[in-house]
């Protein structure tokens, strides 16, 4: 399943002390269902506020966000948990996985949240655990694996209940080449083969390549990369 | 069919996620050495906070059931005051025939007197009883119909068994010289001991001599059950039965003041110890204040997992529940194992003759428990939910940049 996001002149600014940081300036923005947008720019270009805010993680000063044609900016504040959990799934560039718990149960926690028993959770974190060369190491826990490992169980984690968006938020900002491209490379297959929308912020321009269609964060809007050609 | 089509089944019970990750946070708590410390202190504060309520309960219970039980022995268990002292016999009858076989029922009366010597009397209390000397006055001789003065009043006066006594009442006799007390000779049959709370002094009389001292007025029956409950149950009977000829009272109404002081003293006990629990307990919002500090990032993400706030204030409340609830345990059993070993080697002394026991009795009573249980995990729990409720303050978002 996919869905389509829509972005409609989309402001957001924070207060810096006395000053006032305009990070989003009327930024619209269009994704098909099914596709794979990177999002290019500097650090501090607020890439990270835009899926904060597509995320239903943060509400705009100003704007509509509609996905798969639901208004998040209208949703009461309780609601937006039930939103994020039918509807996305989240890669940082941290893995951001709980230190308590093996990989496995990492990955089981979004079905445990959304009320499946354990052993229904369980069969689906294997499931995926396994299309990400990661069995032998499902009953790990984060400090025994690897950054790229690490990263391989957070992207997991995301896809636990095929989420029909997916945000990764820098997810191979803390790899070394070899594993982010690996990393990057599962993001691409398992997002393919669950069909996921996904909307990738980097500023790694060979991933940004990898993806459908890029675009640029430059001054608070969204414009098409130049130079940058799509795969 | 994939396992994300899979109807919801009904499950066997298996713990929420909610408690699982509490307890994992229980038990990573370990090695964070503040963290753990602060727990420690959170449950440790409870255990000793509930361990010296059960004891200070049990000790009061031990010295209020002595007391109670010392004072309860020298009442009597049902009064019945006649409004017409003449109708006294018809009256006394018709207690017999309401309260039954098995109960005993006596005349008594009981006035204000003087015991009169050489020179000077003493104020005493005129008690007239029918048939033996009443339990309520341990006699260390006879108990054989006769007047019984107090073992320390007798040495007072260095009398003996056999020696003249006289005594005068407040109920003057009308002389050509006018009113003047009325006062009778006997001769002393033994002595009683002395009840260990009483101030004033007390003198035990025929019927026969205390009506003629005292009169008619002060005339009641005076009913013995055997049982405490029993006598309360007759009393409100015979209220009922007699309706305006008698006045009837039983032990709890005599005693009144005494036992509300008994129920407020533990009261007040149970508030100034429990303010050990209040503040072991309020550690409790610190430590897991903490824990949400610590864990700020975790709740985030767990926030875009889709966990809602309530769900993971959830979590927070049933650690610090898990903690309190170990408090109260470890607690609890502390004060009752103590309680039943000071008890039974009565290892709490009391100097020998200065008080009604010698020893501190401890009674631990499982209402008493109860509430303590209630109590303590009441205060936890709200304690537990002011540290808990940072947890669902805390935006995903903001979460997420610290």
């Amino acid at each position: 399943m996919s869905v389509a996001v829509r972005a409609r002149g989309l402001d957001k600014a924070y207060r810096d002390g006395e000053a006032r940081v305009e990070v989003l300036r009327g930024l619209d923005l269009d994704v098909g269902p099914g596709e794979i947008v990177a999002v290019v720019g500097p650090s501090g270009s607020g890439k990270s506020t835009l899926l904060h805010l597509l995320g239903a993680l943060d509400r705009p000063d100003g704007g509509e966000i509609a996905i798969d044609g639901t208004d998040v900016g209208r949703l009461p504040a309780d609601a937006l948990a039930d939103f994020r959990r039918r509807y996305l799934g989240f890669v940082f560039q941290f893995h951001e996985l709980l230190p308590d718990f093996t990989a496995v149960e990492n990955v089981m926690m979004p079905g445990r949240i959304a009320g499946w028993d354990r052993a229904r959770a369980n069969r689906r974190a294997a499931a995926l655990l396994a299309e990400a060369g990661l069995e032998a190491r499902s009953d790990h826990y984060p400090n025994e694996l690897s950054g790229g490992e690490r990263q391989r169980v957070a992207l997991c984690r995301a896809l636990c209940l095929e989420p029909p968006l997916l945000l990764a938020d820098e997810p191979t900002g803390n790899l070394d080449p070899a594993s982010g491209e690996r990393m990057f490379g599962l993001l691409l297959d398992l997002r393919r083969r669950h069909g996921t929308t996904a909307l990738v912020a980097t500023h790694n321009m060979a991933i940004a390549a990898a993806c459908e269609r890029v675009l640029r964060l430059d001054h608070g809007r969204l414009e098409p990369a130049d130079g940058i050609e799509p795969s | 069919m994939s396992v994300l089509d899979e109807p919801r089944r009904p499950r066997r019970f298996e713990l929420p996620w909610t408690a699982g990750l509490a307890l994992r946070y229980l038990r990573s708590g370990r090695k964070d050495a503040y963290v753990s410390f602060l727990s420690a202190v959170a449950c440790g504060g409870i255990a000793l906070g509930v361990a010296a309520l059960v004891l200070a309960l049990a000790a009061l219970n031990g010295l209020q059931q002595a007391l109670r039980d010392e004072v309860l022995r020298r009442t009597s268990e049902v009064e019945v005051h006649p409004v017409d002292p003449a109708a006294t016999a018809g009256l006394e009858e018709r207690v017999r025939r309401l309260a039954g076989d098995g109960v005993a029922v006596h005349r008594q009366v009981r006035g204000a007197g003087w015991i009169v010597r050489a020179g000077g009397g003493r104020a005493v209390e005129i008690h007239g009883y029918e048939g033996a000397l009443p339990a309520s006055l341990p006699a260390t001789a006879s108990r054989a119909s006769g007047t019984y003065l107090s073992d320390r009043l007798a040495r007072y006066y260095g009398l003996e068994a056999g020696d003249l006594l006289q005594i005068a009442s407040t109920r003057p006799t009308l002389s050509p010289l006018g009113p003047v007390p009325r006062m009778r000779r006997t001769r002393l049959a033994g002595t009683f001991e002395h009840p260990v709370l009483r101030e004033g002094e007390l003198v035990a009389v025929p019927l026969d001599l205390g009506r003629d001292l005292l009169g008619e007025g002060s005339l009641r029956l005076v009913v013995s059950t055997g049982s405490l409950d029993g006598a309360v149950a007759l009393g409100e009977r015979l209220e009922r039965e007699l309706g305006g000829e008698a006045r009837v009272v039983t032990w709890r109404e005599l005693n009144a003041p005494l036992l509300l002081a008994l129920r407020l003293e533990k009261r007040l006990m149970f508030v100034a110890v429990f303010l050990v629990v209040l503040v072991g307990s309020l550690a409790l919002v610190s430590d897991l204040s903490l824990i949400v500090a610590n864990r700020r990032r975790e709740i985030g993400i767990l926030g875009t997992m889709g966990a809602r706030g309530p769900r993971l204030r959830r979590v927070f409340l049933l650690l610090g529940g898990i903690l309190a609830s170990l408090g109260l345990v470890i607690g609890g059993l502390l004060g009752v194992v103590a309680a039943i070993l000071l008890d039974r080697f009565r290892a709490v002394q009391l100097p020998g003759g200065s008080y009604l026991l010698d020893h501190v009795p401890f009674v631990t009573e499982p209402l008493d428990l109860v509430w303590v249980v209630i109590l303590t995990l009441a205060t936890a729990l709200i304690c537990s939910w002011i540290g808990a409720s940072k947890a669902t303050a805390l935006a995903p978002v903001e979460a997420l940049r610290s």
